[in-house]
């Protein structure tokens, strides 16, 4: 049986490893038949990631960008939940919004931040508002299912003792409402980061992970951009690890043994 | 009762869209020179239409969407397919899917441009690379439906492969592709106006990064509309209908086409 | 008097669940309602707790203090055993202190000490539903209002929970309404039992019991009880008793 078990849990580890190495080798055998100077082969690419995460100058950049994605995913979070209750709660809100949020999701990211560009230049802020206009109908729309999906008969009882609608609220439809959110909070994550980073590709002249990557085109060190990708799909994985992390280590007290 | 606003005819709708216009033309009076009026880009959307621009840029753009997706959904449907059904194969591309769902689409355009340089393959390129992980989610969710009961009850009543595969796994396979379709048409048509507003020659998203050094907001927002009637269109015709019809029998977010830039 | 149902009607949409039911309850009185499912037994403890109105008629009341055990414990799943209790004192002016304990004290009283920080998810079904009737009975209620709180438990930890509710009213004494299909329940706890019957759901028997509570023994609680079934059984023809 023990064996069984470490089986289903190595395995699926070793598979992984295979997969990367696999895709490792033919990136080095691609990187042979073109070049290192189109396809930069992993070993340099490492080497490019190593110097991205020790050299001040590319880390304040990062920091540049964490900074800009905190500040749009904390304003997507306040914005989206607060309107999203609003929705939730009282339908015509949800109707009254709805041009609004099919218009953000319908319209191209690169064209809103054109758009955003082109009206009112660039800075932190505009890189900001980009992402949260963009980044906003996911938490809303999440924000608005959790709210239809708080339990009525939870409400029955909150009406049935005569509790006050703030405690409602508070007690009540504030935690089943975060804690459905989860999964929207971290796809946002990633999302707002990307976002992020396009607009800082598409400002120019900037600062942040976007400028770097411009600069790297420009020479066409392909080490340096295959770096930042991974830097980035690390950052993301990690961000997203550390609040599921938290978010269970919570949660696994009053969901245990269910 | 107030799930079932489904149908009916909805007042605050249009309100929301008056609404709208109405903050526009207020922005617009206020901030002149800066937001263009609503006639503005009208005027602009006309001239658009009538010179042929709009169509030509429309159609470029359509059809590379339309030939990266194909590509990608294929390639996705293929690695999906075998990742469902054999669970090693689902764990061998599990690194290389996960890098590419967290890669932002800016990076991937700019190690094209320098591969390919600026052209017609670039973006179909990029829209291909991008449907791959969307169609490839969806099959290997698909055929996780297939659960274990079911494949033991087949087993017990020795149901012939062949039959197994027919009403079991096909069924779940078309229903997986068409989401798969509808979610990647999406994403395909971003990507795309994406690639080709960096590094392109033609199409709306060159189109769209002229108007950024003509300084012609208007002509800006007369794009932007456009491609907010193609958005529409897909999600009204392809998204809403296959989410609201998966909804009857699983849970499905209508917007998970967004989770993607 | 504790509450009085006066000719009350409820609709749900265009079906009519309730026809005109009156009835009064008096300090200290234990009402036992029965019937079979889905005739408005819970619509009638919800019209009495005031969650929802009639359609016509009147519910009178002047008390404020309304304790409810629902079928399941509907406790909130992010809250200890503790502080899902306290959650209802927030009312009565207490301060954080006598709130905590006051509600540790009821749980010691149905025996769940040591329980206080558990979260719901980890207590079993039976001390979850003692959870619930101790934030029902923490507020002192004036009226408790029960919704066939004991289905679903298996048979032993029915008569445990029955004989902790026995134990419970000498600590609080309070006016009860009892929703249940058991007419063992019925004559083990209440003073009188009406049955509600038809749709929509009429009262069509009401049968007291005048033996004290603490003097019933095996024989009388199974000959009322037959007599209750009987009632339940034969639709056509109200007993009064």
């Amino acid at each position: 049986m023990s064996n069984f078990w470490n089986a289903r849990k190595v395995l699926p580890f070793l598979w992984m490893a295979t997969g990367v190495v696999a895709f490792t080798v033919v990136w080095q055998l691609m990187s042979n038949s073109y070049g290192p100077l189109l396809v930069a082969t992993p070993s340099e690419t490492m080497v490019a990631v190593t110097r991205l995460l020790t050299s001040p100058a590319t880390l304040a950049a990062f920091a540049r960008t964490l900074g800009r994605v905190l500040l749009a995913l904390g304003l997507q979070i306040v914005s989206g939940v607060a309107s999203g209750v609003l929705a939730g709660l009282y339908p015509w809100v949800e109707d009254l919004l709805r041009p609004v949020i099919d218009a953000l999701v319908a319209v191209p990211p690169v064209a809103l931040t054109l758009l955003v560009i082109l009206m009112f230049g660039s800075g932190d802020y505009q890189v900001a508002a980009t992402a949260l206009a963009l980044g906003f109908p996911l938490l809303y729309t999440g924000t608005v299912r959790a709210v239809r999906s708080v339990d009525r008969s939870m409400l029955e009882m909150f009406r049935a003792f005569r509790l006050p609608r703030t405690t409602q609220l508070l007690v009540g439809y504030l935690p089943a409402t975060l804690y459905a959110l989860i999964p929207s909070i971290l796809l946002a994550t990633g999302l707002t980061l990307r976002l992020v980073v396009m607009a800082e590709v598409m400002v120019g002249g900037g600062s942040g992970i976007g400028q770097s990557l411009s600069e790297a085109r420009v020479h066409m060190a392909t080490a340096e951009i295959f770096a930042w990708l991974l830097v980035m799909a690390a950052t993301v994985l990690m961000i997203e690890g550390t609040l599921l992390y938290l978010v269970k280590s919570h949660l696994l007290k009053w969901q245990a043994r269910r | 009762m107030r799930a079932f606003t489904g149908s009916r005819i909805k007042p605050y709708y249009l309100l929301g869209v008056v609404g709208m216009m109405l903050a526009w033309e207020f922005s617009a009076v206020s901030l002149p020179g800066i937001v263009p009026r609503l006639a503005a880009v009208g005027s602009s959307l006309l001239l658009l239409a009538q010179t042929g621009e709009l169509w030509r840029q429309l159609g470029v753009s359509l059809q590379r969407s339309l030939t990266g997706l194909s590509f990608g959904a294929a390639l996705g449907l293929l690695l999906g397919t075998a990742a469902g059904l054999w669970k090693p194969a689902y764990y061998f591309f599990k690194p290389l899917m996960g890098t590419l769902l967290s890669s932002p689409a800016v990076v991937v355009v700019m190690l094209a441009m320098v591969w390919f340089g600026v052209g017609s393959f670039m973006p179909v390129f990029v829209t291909a690379l991008f449907t791959v992980p969307v169609m490839y989610v969806s099959v290997v969710e698909g055929m996780e439906l297939v659960d274990a009961e079911v494949l033991e009850m087949a087993a017990v009543f020795r149901i012939s492969r062949w039959a197994l595969w027919w009403n079991i796994y096909l069924p779940a396979l078309a229903t997986a592709v068409l989401t798969g379709l509808a979610f990647a048409a999406g994403t395909a048509f971003r990507k795309t106006i994406m690639a080709e507003l960096l590094g392109s020659n033609d199409g709306i998203g060159y189109a769209m990064a002229m108007t950024r050094f003509n300084l012609d907001v208007a002509r800006l927002f007369a794009w932007v509309a456009i491609c907010l009637c193609v958005g529409v269109v897909v999600q009204r015709l392809f998204v809403k209908p296959v989410a609201s019809y998966l909804r009857k029998w699983r849970d499905v977010n209508s917007e998970s086409g967004v989770v993607h830039e | 008097m504790v509450i009085e149902f006066d000719n009350v009607s409820k609709f749900f949409g265009k079906r009519k669940i309730l026809d005109s039911v009156s009835f009064r309850l008096e300090e200290g009185q234990i009402l036992a309602i029965l019937g079979p499912s889905g005739i408005g037994k819970t619509t009638l403890l919800r019209l009495a707790a005031g969650t929802v109105k009639p359609d016509s008629g009147q519910v009178r009341t002047d008390k404020q203090r309304f304790g409810f055990i629902f079928q399941e414990p509907r406790l909130l799943p992010w809250r200890t055993a503790l502080a899902n209790i306290t959650l209802v004192l927030q009312n009565l002016g207490l301060s954080r202190d006598e709130q905590k304990e006051i509600a540790s004290t009821m749980l010691k009283r149905l025996g769940l000490q040591g329980f206080e920080q558990y979260y719901p998810a980890e207590l079993s079904g039976g001390m979850r539903q003692r959870v619930s009737i101790a934030r029902a009975f923490v507020i002192d209620p004036q009226l408790a209002l029960l919704d066939e709180p004991f289905t679903g438990l298996d048979i032993g930890l029915k008569i445990s929970l029955r004989q902790m509710l026995l134990d419970l009213l000498t600590w609080h004494p309070c006016a009860m309404m009892y929703v249940t299909h058991e007419p063992q329940d019925a004559v083990l706890l209440a003073d009188r039992a009406i049955v509600l019957e038809g749709k929509p759901g009429k009262i069509v028997a009401s049968m007291d019991f005048e033996c004290p509570r603490g003097e019933r023994d095996q024989a009388y609680i199974q000959e009322q009880a037959a007599i209750l079934t009987s009632v339940l059984t034969a639709k056509e023809s109200p007993v009064k008793c």
